[in-house]
Formats: structure tokens, sequence, C-alpha cells
């Protein structure tokens, strides 16, 4: 009988209730979509990093991480290499050898890292060869570089021009080779681009006296949920002391960024959830000052004071559960379809890519927001409802009929 | 004669402040089974005041108040509103029927709180609704129907749990004669032939003229209490 009744308490002003039904609509909508568009960013920037670089897991000695240096390199990569692609669940795999040093042209010099790649491999690993500009991506001959477009700026070279890579062998001797620019790229990260500019593995190793060595092995895997299951599939194939390390743990920060982004959410909920209960507190309020007399003959029909502050937190429950559905369809819709087109942010294209983000960025709607709305906004509204019930059951029978 | 309702030197001071205003002086009354009482007074005088307390919506400032046998003490509001859901019925002047539900549902609503199962309580709720010729109002909400159909719902509504007492506050107050006068028929008609017990409030003559027991309010001490015969009482 009390659901009834409150439902049907609802209704009797409908064009309050609606306004106070479309504010919280509208607040559940702001939050999930200022929660998607968060989410959307970090796991983009995320993303991103894996495509560009860092891939789903990385095999290093353990102590490479912390010290990037040819003293903690993988010996006889090959072979591992072999085990890894046995694996179904493995997409793709490459070797590489990373060292710092410098790039200089007739005009300049830049410190980058030189990463010596297997072309037909990292093809697969990462999206340097589809970012290439002008020229084009490595073919696997020796004396080949793709440099980046920030870093052919800053040299002032082009595709076809000479440049002598500079770098540290592993007794610490200075080596030099010279290699002619491919190709030249350009990434959504600036960072990244001023960086890494790449060469063939040999070429590499051949330069640093680093014969059959490597710094990683890049994995790409099928399905990005299954990082922790394939990390467990690779480990006993690995000889000692060498680790695999997913994303995750490659790209900490990022990782935590998410878990941030999603902790966020209740940061968001707490302001949308204070101009809400304000509202259910002023709109209840309302509700029950038209209402004293029924209250008060309600009484004396015999209902019980807990019965009435019941039905009016129901009242106040359902706008709560109304208005959170609502919100949730529309919220939905409004991610859904921004999901399939995205949100172009062109305008801050380039302090996205100090970000290394795209600039079409892509929000992210995931179960815990649409439970978490069913759940709170309802609780919101009811807790909003507790001052003006207990106003009601401290209605004395004989003051509520007389008022007027 | 069963006994209903007993008063015993009940008194009503309200305090205002520094200002107290006495609204009733050592009241003592008591009305059996079947008795069809008017409270009679001009505004003021009280009537309503004992009226609340016999319906346990206000308390005595002093004295003692039994309901079918039960003394009504300092109780607790949940006990009080259980006490007058299970023994006393209410028909104000302004009908005050809950506006979002049907007649049938308004009937049914006491019922419901006593915990009747659904079915049943419609059943009973029918009935009553029959009883008074209203059968047909059971879907119409409030504002669908005239005064005097809101005011025959109510008087359904306060029968539907068989109280030992009908507390009638100014009935007729918002009705025109005519009508008033078919409801105080439908009431007597309930008195005689299903034996229920009413006590009237109002300064309505055509309610005073109908009451077989009259009794007169004045600065809040009753100042006459006369049982008048069938023929006296007018019908």
């Amino acid at each position: 009988m009390l659901v009834q009744l409150s439902w049907r308490n609802i209704w009797r002003n409908a064009r309050r209730s609606a306004i106070v039904l479309s504010s919280i609509v509208v607040g559940v909508i702001a939050v999930m979509f200022s929660n998607s568009f968060s989410l959307g960013l970090a796991h983009q920037m995320l993303q991103s990093q894996i495509r560009l670089h860092t891939t789903d897991l990385q095999i290093l000695h353990p102590r490479y991480a912390e010290n990037p240096s040819l003293e903690y390199s993988i010996v006889q990569p090959e072979q591992v290499l072999a085990r890894i692609d046995t694996l179904p669940a493995v997409a793709a795999a490459g070797i590489r050898l990373e060292q710092f040093g410098l790039i200089n042209s007739a005009l300049n010099s830049s410190g980058i890292t030189i990463v010596g790649v297997q072309p037909q491999r990292e093809r697969h690993l990462t999206i340097i060869a589809q970012s290439i500009r002008s020229g084009r991506y490595l073919s696997g001959n020796s004396y080949e570089i793709v440099i980046s477009e920030e870093t052919a700026r800053k040299l002032e070279i082009g595709v076809g021009d000479k440049v002598v890579l500079m770098a540290a062998d592993r007794t610490g001797e200075i080596r030099s080779e010279v290699a002619t620019v491919v190709g030249i790229f350009r990434t959504f990260n600036s960072d990244f681009d001023q960086m890494y500019s790449f060469v063939a593995l040999p070429f590499l190793r051949a330069m640093v006296r680093a014969d059959s060595l490597a710094t990683a092995i890049a994995v790409r895997i099928h399905s990005a949920e299954a990082v922790e299951e394939v990390q467990q599939q690779i480990t006993p194939l690995l000889p000692p002391p060498l680790v695999v390390l997913s994303y995750r743990q490659l790209l900490p920060l990022l990782s935590y960024m998410i878990e941030m982004y999603a902790q966020l959410m209740w940061i968001f909920y707490l302001i949308v959830g204070a101009a809400m209960i304000f509202g259910i507190v002023n709109t209840m309020l309302m509700a029950i000052m038209e209402r004293i007399t029924e209250f008060g003959v309600l009484l004396s029909i015999g209902i019980p004071p807990v019965k009435l502050v019941v039905l009016i937190l129901l009242e106040a429950a359902w706008l709560g559960v109304l208005g959170a559905f609502g919100g949730v369809l529309a919220g939905s819709a409004l991610i859904a379809a921004l999901q399939s087109t995205g949100i172009n942010l062109a305008f801050f294209s380039e302090g996205l890519r100090s970000l290394g983000v795209a600039a079409i960025v892509y929000p992210v709607l995931v179960p815990q927001q649409i439970l978490n709305a069913l759940i709170f906004v309802p609780l919101i509204t009811t807790a909003g409802a507790l001052y003006p019930a207990w106003k009601v059951y401290r209605l004395q029978p004989v003051e509520a009929l007389r008022f007027v | 004669m069963e006994e209903v309702v007993r008063v015993e030197k009940v008194t009503k001071i309200y305090r205002v402040g520094s200002i107290e205003t006495v609204a009733l002086r050592e009241v003592s009354l008591r009305i059996v089974q079947g008795e069809f009482t008017v409270l009679a007074g001009p505004s003021g005088s009280g009537k309503t005041t004992l009226l609340n307390i016999i319906g346990t919506l206000d308390q005595p400032t002093s004295g003692e108040v039994w309901i079918g046998g039960k003394r009504i003490a300092q109780q607790s509001a949940a006990e009080l509103a259980r006490f007058r859901l299970y023994h006393i019925g209410f028909v104000f002047q302004a009908y005050n029927l809950i506006p979002v539900l049907t007649a049938l549902e308004n009937v049914t609503l006491p019922l419901i709180l006593q915990g009747v199962a659904k079915k049943e309580a419609e059943q009973r709720a029918e009935t009553v609704l029959e009883q008074l010729g209203i059968a047909e109002l059971r879907a119409k909400k409030p504002n669908e129907m005239s005064g005097g159909q809101q005011q025959r719902v109510a008087i359904a509504r306060a029968m539907v749990t068989n109280p030992a007492i009908i507390l009638a506050d100014e009935p007729t107050a918002n009705l025109d004669s005519h009508t008033g006068a078919h409801l105080l028929d439908l009431m007597q008609q309930m008195n005689e032939e299903h034996n229920v017990t009413f006590l009237f409030a109002s300064h309505d003559p055509q309610v005073i003229d109908r009451g077989r027991r009259l009794i007169s309010i004045h600065d809040g001490a009753i100042v006459r209490d006369e049982v008048r015969s069938s023929s006296t009482a007018a019908s």
C-alpha cells in the first residue's frame, strides 16, 4: 500500500517532480560523461604507450628496468623468441636492442635512444611503421635510420640525408656509425618522437659490439584482457634471470592514473550528490507542507508515524530510482554515440600530443558506472528526504489537522 | 449497556507563552454502545477539544479517558495510532479523503493498516460501500466526487473497521442542507441498523436536532446533558 501510495504521490505535482527528475538525470549524465571521458583519456594514454613502444608484455633482465645498460641484456634472445612464438595467445613478438646515444647532422646534434629492431616483426608490434610521414620504414638493411619529425626539424635534415650515430659499447667505449635517413615518422606523442630513432637490429648490434644480445623482447598478445594469463604462460619458458613484465608493471604511473580516475568518480558523485540532496530536501519539504493536514488524517486513521516516515522516504527513493534510470539511459546513449564517433579535441591536439593522446578521445563506459548510479542516486535522494521525514514523524495529529 | 466512552474530570489547558487558556474544565461523561450523541456549543466552547481528547488525538492536562474499557494513559504516538486504528473512526468537516486513492482504496486503507489481506479488505470495504449506497463510486477519486459523496466515503472509511465509536467533527458544515440531511439520515440508519455509536461535535441545528442525546458545552464545561425521546429528536 505504501509503495503504491508513494508512487501516486510523486505524480500529484507532476511538473515539480519532472523538474526534480530532470535535475537528477542531468546530474547522472554529467557524472557518467565526465567519468567516461576521464577513463577514456587515461585508457587512451595507456593504449597509446602500449601501441607506441611498450607493447603488452616485455621480457627483460630484472635489473634492466631500473638500470638500462647493456650490462643487463638478454643473452641469446633468439632462443627465447622461438619459444614465445609457439604460444597461441601471442600475436607478435620481436627482439629489441636499445642504447642511449647522440645523433648528429652537419648542423646539429641531439640526444636520443637508438632502438635496434627486427623490422618485419616490429611492424606488427607498434604503430611506428604506420606513422611514417615521408620516406619509408626500415627494410632490414644496415645503415638505415628512421627518425621523427621533431628530430629531423632539430637536425635540419630530411629523407636521404646522412647522420652520424654515436653510442657507448659494452665496454664503455664510444662507437659511431653513419646512417641514411630513410623515413620520418610522427606519432601522437611528441615526447616519444623526440626521444626515439629506429635502426635494424644487426646494425645496432654491430655498432655497439653486442652480438647475440638484446635489451628486451616485446610481445603483443591477441586479447589485452589475458595479459596476466599470458604472462604466466611465458614465465616458465624464460631462462634465469629473465622476467616478463606486463604493461601495468612497465607503465605503473598510467595504471595508477586509471585507478585514480575510477576513484574520482566518487568525488564527482559527492559533488553532484550534495546538489541533489539540497534539491530533494527542498522538494520534499514543499511536498510535505502541502500535505500536513493529510498526514494528520492518516495519523487519525491510525497509521503509525514510522510508516509516514517510510512513505516520505519511498517517495524520495522513487525520484532517485526514476532519475537514476533516466540518467543512466540518457548517459549510456550519449556515451555510446560518442564511443563510435569519438570526441574530437583537435583544438587541443598539441597539448594532447604532449600527453601522448590522439586528438579524438573515445569515452569508456564500464558497468560499474551504471551500477554506481543505480545504487548511489536513490540512496542520495532517500538521504535527502530524512529531514523532511523527521519533521513528519514529529507531527502531532491535532496540530496537523488544524494546519492550514 | 456496554460502556464505550468514559471521561473523568478532564481538564485541558493550552499554554502559549505565559498565557493560559482553559479549553475544558473537569468534564465528565459516559457514552454507551449505540448512542447517537451530539456535543453542541458555540465556536470555542471546547467541543472539538473534547472530541479530540476522546479520539486520542490530544492529551488532557488532567483527568482520565477510557475507550471501550481501555484507559488512555500516557502512551507513545505509535501506541495511540494503533489504538485509533482498531477502536475509533473519524469523520471530518472537510471529508479529508486521500486524494490519490480511489473511494475503495480510501475505505480499504485502515484495514490494510490493520494487516488485513488485500482481497478480504476489499470485500469488507465493498460491503460498507454498498450499505451506504455508494458502491458505484468505488473506482472514483475524491476530485471526481461531490462533497456529499466524499463525506459518505469518509463515513465508510470510519465504519469499515467496526470501531467502538465514530467521532464526527462538524460533518455537515461543508455541505448544503439537503445533502447534510441526507448524510445524517445515513448515519442514523447505520446507528439504528448496525448499532454504530456516533459522537458528533457540531453547532449545526440540523445535527443538534437529530441527536438522541444532546450534551451542551459552554466555556469548557458541560452545562446540559439530556437524553431525548425519539419524538423530541428529529428523524
